[in-house]
């Protein structure tokens, strides 16, 4: 088995494909890093407010410059012909028969109804600042804030979450396809160039089986590290180059987080983890892993029936379908109510659904250890099940060169057991 | 000695090998003949265990084989199965690591058998780029490189030329020196007549004939004059089959009494002859035709 796994691995990431892939992504990641420098260089006005030069009434203009609206520099300016041609992205407001908005290209919709809505407000508060009395502005302007009582408070579900967990889906679909398929890929290949006739004059199909699976499992360990060497790598250049400033800045200007810290050391010291935090990750990765396992376990014994390279695409183009519609089934039950009492709870118990929907239902709500439990063993039994059966399936499977496919195979083997009974 | 006792596989009503029983012993040269899809590979692949037996035993040293020892079968596929983007030395190390070998044991025995078919310039050489019977040649030295008991050949002339299958017959002959048994499978009967001491030939998993081969020949009653002249000869009494090689003549004849017939005759017309007994090939012909008949 040892030998097995060290030529896999040696196989992998000793060639010239993953070598190169390897070097862009850590190019990729030195971009991220220094990205603020990178758009500096490329087009610095990139990231700069949007400057509206307006040119009207008075207290039209000090209401707007009062607003400080986000992204927008309103600037007094009066009206000429060269002020659009020095600055291009810039827009010039003012009123002839009708307010208008001048560019030098089309503008976008939305920005136009954005400054329509900042129009309208003004003119709004302007007319009522004139026919009421201060008390009255005062009570019409108040705030109306509306208050949700939530009846199971178990479960925080924000913007941000459904963001996170969005992120969460989509990495764990990705990660299991690559992974699981090219597991499946090389039993493939082994099989094609009739290696594993060979390979299995010495190994029994189970250390074989098993070894394809610990291959999956290493690869990715593997390669997230090579991701986790570059992000550090990349970050200690940037804090040798400003300590991590420029980056704090630009993530704060596209509102990515809200960073409050100057430096990446700054940040570190006032990062706090929390051990609960530290659990969920723990769970997450555990549900992560036993079901990309049990869909290496799956495609491994399906790819085992599969003669050549050819035959591969239509085995597994199908199951590529499915996975798809598992994610997005996952996706459009990311809500509370889905996954605390809806199919998104039950589908958390299922082994390998599990692996997108436990880990969804715990970064939104806290799940008993009594559930957690629960899930888990059922996901154990079953690939206890699959590690039972799979090997002798797999051993019949790797050495039938009949091209009859796996599901042919199957039903031949089903009846040669209907046959047997009789 | 390996015994195979009634050994039988079958893939539900399908016959892939019937009551197949056979002995052979150190230092001899099984032949395993039969057409495609007779059952030869099925054979090799329950020997090897890559495959369960429905039925009988398959012994070694007169203990059944639980194929524990992995080092104790050397086995050269029917098809290339060499993985092309490696280079010789990877190929040879990987299945060799897989057998527990010593990388130094390794090293030595690969440097050995590259020596020894004259091909030492290929040990860095990419797989892909070798010729046909060059990639059959490494597939044979990982075959042999852990230094099996028992060696199993399927097909092994496929892609040499001359020079190569005379070299495979010097292969094998040092090998039975060194006391290895050697099953082998080949429709090329000419090419393996002179390598094989027993036989047996299988047609659709059952077996047709088996036995030491120099004693089929003698106990067939047909034989072989090889007359060293182009006339024509016609059909006569006691002559089965006249074929014309060359600038000879092969007359088949019934039984050895009407050879020694012929021979008299030959020799009053001091003639160049030979007399020969029946070949493997003929054999194998005449078994498919009565089966046909």
């Amino acid at each position: 088995m040892k030998e097995l796994i060290r030529f896999s691995i040696k196989r992998r990431f000793f060639n010239h494909a993953t070598l190169l892939l390897n070097i862009l992504l850590g190019i990729l990641v030195c971009g991220v890093m220094f990205s603020d420098q990178l758009i500096e260089m490329i087009n610095p006005s990139m990231l700069d407010n949007q400057i509206i030069y307006v040119d009207l009434d008075e207290r039209v203009v000090s209401l707007f410059l009062e607003m400080n609206q986000e992204g927008i520099t309103f600037i007094r300016e009066s009206r000429n012909e060269d002020l659009l041609k020095n600055h291009p992205k810039a827009y010039l407001l003012y009123y002839e028969n009708g307010y208008k908005l001048e560019s030098q290209y089309k503008i976008p919709d939305e920005v136009i109804q954005g400054i329509e809505g900042l129009l309208n407000h003004l003119h709004q508060s302007m007319t009522l600042g004139e026919m009421l009395t201060p008390i009255d502005y005062e009570i019409i302007n108040q705030k109306i804030e509306l208050e949700n009582i939530v009846k199971n408070e178990n479960i925080e579900m924000n913007s941000d979450k459904q963001n996170l967990i969005f992120m969460v889906i989509t990495s764990i679909y990705f990660t299991m396809l690559s992974f699981s398929t090219s597991v499946a890929n090389e039993v493939i290949y082994e099989k094609s160039t009739r290696q594993l006739e060979l390979i299995l004059t010495s190994v029994s199909a189970k250390t074989h089986f098993l070894s394809k699976m610990v291959v999956g499992w290493m690869t990715i360990f593997i390669q997230m590290g090579i991701l986790l060497l570059d992000v550090i790598t990349a970050g200690m250049l940037r804090i040798l180059f400003d300590e991590g400033k420029g980056l704090i800045t630009l993530i704060n200007k596209l509102n990515l987080f809200h960073i409050e810290e100057n430096t990446f050391i700054e940040l570190f010291k006032h990062l706090s983890i929390e051990y609960d935090f530290i659990i969920q990750i723990f769970f997450i990765m555990i549900f992560l892993m036993l079901g990309i396992l049990m869909l290496q376990m799956i495609l491994v014994v399906i790819s085992s029936f599969i003669a050549n390279i050819e035959e591969a695409g239509n085995v597994q183009g199908p199951f590529y379908l499915i996975l798809l519609g598992v994610y997005y089934f996952a996706l459009s039950l990311n809500t509370p109510y889905q996954m605390s009492e809806g199919i998104g709870f039950f589908c958390s118990f299922l082994p390998f659904f599990n692996m997108l929907f436990m880990p969804c239902r715990l970064l939104i709500q806290n799940v008993s250890i009594l559930e957690l439990s629960l899930s888990l063993i059922i996901s154990v039994i079953c690939m206890g099940m699959v590690l039972s059966k799979g090997p002798s399936i797999y051993q019949r499977g790797v050495l039938d060169y009949t091209s009859r496919g796996f599901l042919g195979v199957m039903k031949k083997t089903l009846e040669r057991e209907n046959e047997k009974e009789k | 000695m390996l015994s195979v006792e009634h050994l039988s596989k079958y893939y539900g009503n399908k016959i892939g090998v019937k009551d197949l029983s056979f002995r052979i012993g150190k230092g001899k040269v099984m032949g395993i003949l039969g057409s495609n899809g007779s059952g030869k590979t099925t054979t090799f692949r329950m020997l090897l265990g890559l495959i369960e037996k429905s039925e009988g035993k398959i012994l070694y040293e007169g203990k059944e084989l639980d194929f524990s020892d992995k080092c104790l079968f050397g086995y050269l596929p029917e098809e290339k199965s060499l993985l092309r983007d490696l280079k010789v030395k990877d190929q040879v190390f990987y299945l060799a690591r897989l057998k527990k070998m010593d990388d130094q044991i390794i090293e030595q025995q690969l440097d050995y058998w590259l020596k020894y078919f004259q091909i030492e310039r290929y040990k860095n050489a990419k797989v892909a780029t070798l010729s046909k019977g060059n990639t059959q040649l490494i597939q044979i030295i990982c075959a042999l490189v852990h230094q099996p008991k028992i060696i199993i050949f399927d097909e092994p002339l496929n892609g040499l030329d001359l020079e190569n299958v005379a070299m495979f017959k010097k292969l094998c002959q040092k090998l039975k020196k060194e006391g290895k048994i050697l099953l082998v499978s080949s429709h090329q009967y000419n090419n393996i007549e002179d390598l094989v001491d027993e036989v047996v030939y299988l047609d659709k998993g059952k077996t047709c004939f088996k036995g030491n081969l120099k004693m089929l020949k003698k106990k067939h009653p047909e034989r072989i004059i090889i007359i060293d002249r182009e006339e024509g000869y016609e059909e006569d009494k006691g002559i089965i089959d006249i074929e014309y090689i060359g600038n000879k003549t092969l007359l088949k004849v019934e039984n050895e009494e009407i050879a020694k017939s012929y021979i008299r005759k030959f020799m009053k017309e001091k003639s160049t002859f030979s007399l020969e007994l029946i070949s493997l090939q003929m054999m194998i012909k005449e078994t498919l035709n009565e089966r046909v008949d």
